[in-house]
């Protein structure tokens, strides 16, 4: 749990004028919702914001705010990031308060660790799903779920329901959802592997 | 090469593409891929090459996802025709791009590989685009 404590501003005007004139200065404006109170508009300075997504635990820090001016200090998790399609800007932040003795439900990325066997003799490993949800406390939200996949060959499969998680974790979902398989290649990929070595040296041949 | 089965109308009007890609502007499916910064449209037979030309780098490795669509058709008149007389005939298919589209993705090859044949299609199409990666962004 991260004990740092970050100052924000309450945010008294709106609209995109207001934004974007935050976003010059900037700041990004965000929102804090939440354990049945009403939401408060804020701003916060974007480089903040930046380091706790860059930070190891990224967007499931566990983030202490206090009001600017105040001692208000509340716990709170990033639920949402806008950002520009384009420049990849910081747009919008949306934080949810957390009570520290109620369990949340939140996105989990999945790390697989090592290169599968299968993966050596010439297969594809192909990452179904990246991110599981899961419910937990806040301090003990996962920044990532380890998974070894050294010893999947081609063909083999990877479920939720095969790895190993902390206990204070619960799945949500289906717990039999595939993570990764190992595909071996078609007929017609390797077909078109071949054409394309064999198209290159007549290409250089040509020159 | 990519085109729709059917349409409910043969001939449809330019448009104006305005604004950015609201949709379909993150990687979805792949580690690295191409984004447009720009707007334009992207013919059927440019999707091909580009296509090709990846696969032709990464070989027997990797995986490849078209992530755009060449759904509106376009009209051309025959060479030395008079102006006038009604629209041209039905002449090929292109996808519409607005800055921020994500149009191919890759994955399970390394990233100089990525990138070189990532650079390879950008060479076919006629819409500026930048390589991404899942790598998140510095503010």
């Amino acid at each position: 749990m991260s004990q740092e404590i970050i100052t924000i501003t309450k945010r008294e005007t709106t609209g995109k004028g207001a934004a974007r004139a935050f976003r010059r200065q900037g700041l990004v404006p965000a929102v804090i919702y939440g354990l049945n109170e009403a939401p408060v508009a804020i701003t916060i300075p974007a480089k903040t914001v930046a380091r706790i997504l860059a930070s190891e635990t990224g967007m499931n820090s566990l983030v202490h705010l206090q009001r600017e001016g105040t001692d208000i200090k509340r716990h709170v998790i990033i639920k949402d990031v806008q950002r520009d399609p384009v420049t990849r800007r910081l747009m919008h932040v949306d934080f949810m308060r957390v009570d520290p003795n109620h369990k949340v439900k939140v996105s989990v990325p999945i790390v697989l660790k090592g290169t599968p066997a299968g993966v050596k003799e010439g297969g594809i490993l192909e990452f179904v799903h990246r991110q599981i949800e899961v419910e937990c406390l806040p301090a003990f939200i996962p920044s990532h779920i380890d998974v070894a996949v050294e010893h999947l060959a081609v063909g083999d499969t990877l479920r939720l329901d095969q790895i190993q998680l902390d206990s204070h974790l619960t799945v949500l979902g289906d717990i039999h959802n595939v993570i990764c398989v190992i595909q071996g290649k078609t007929e017609e990929e390797v077909a078109e592997g071949e054409a394309a070595e064999v198209a290159a040296p007549a290409a250089k041949g040509k020159k | 090469m990519l085109m729709p089965n059917k349409v409910k109308y043969r001939k449809l009007q330019k448009g104006r593409t305005r604004g950015v890609a609201t949709r379909g502007n993150e990687l979805s499916f792949g580690d690295y891929g191409i984004q447009a910064i720009e707007h334009g449209w992207i013919t059927n037979r440019q999707i091909e090459a580009a296509r090709i030309a990846m696969t032709r780098h990464i070989k027997r490795g990797g995986r490849i996802w078209i992530r755009i669509f060449p759904d509106k058709p376009t009209t051309s008149k025959p060479a030395e025709t008079r102006m006038g007389s009604g629209k041209g005939a039905p002449d090929g298919w292109v996808a519409v791009i607005r800055p921020g589209k994500v149009l191919f993705e890759m994955e399970g090859v390394d990233e100089k590989t990525a990138r070189e044949a990532l650079r390879l299609a950008q060479m076919k199409l006629c819409v500026a685009s930048e390589f991404v990666s899942r790598t998140p962004p510095e503010e």
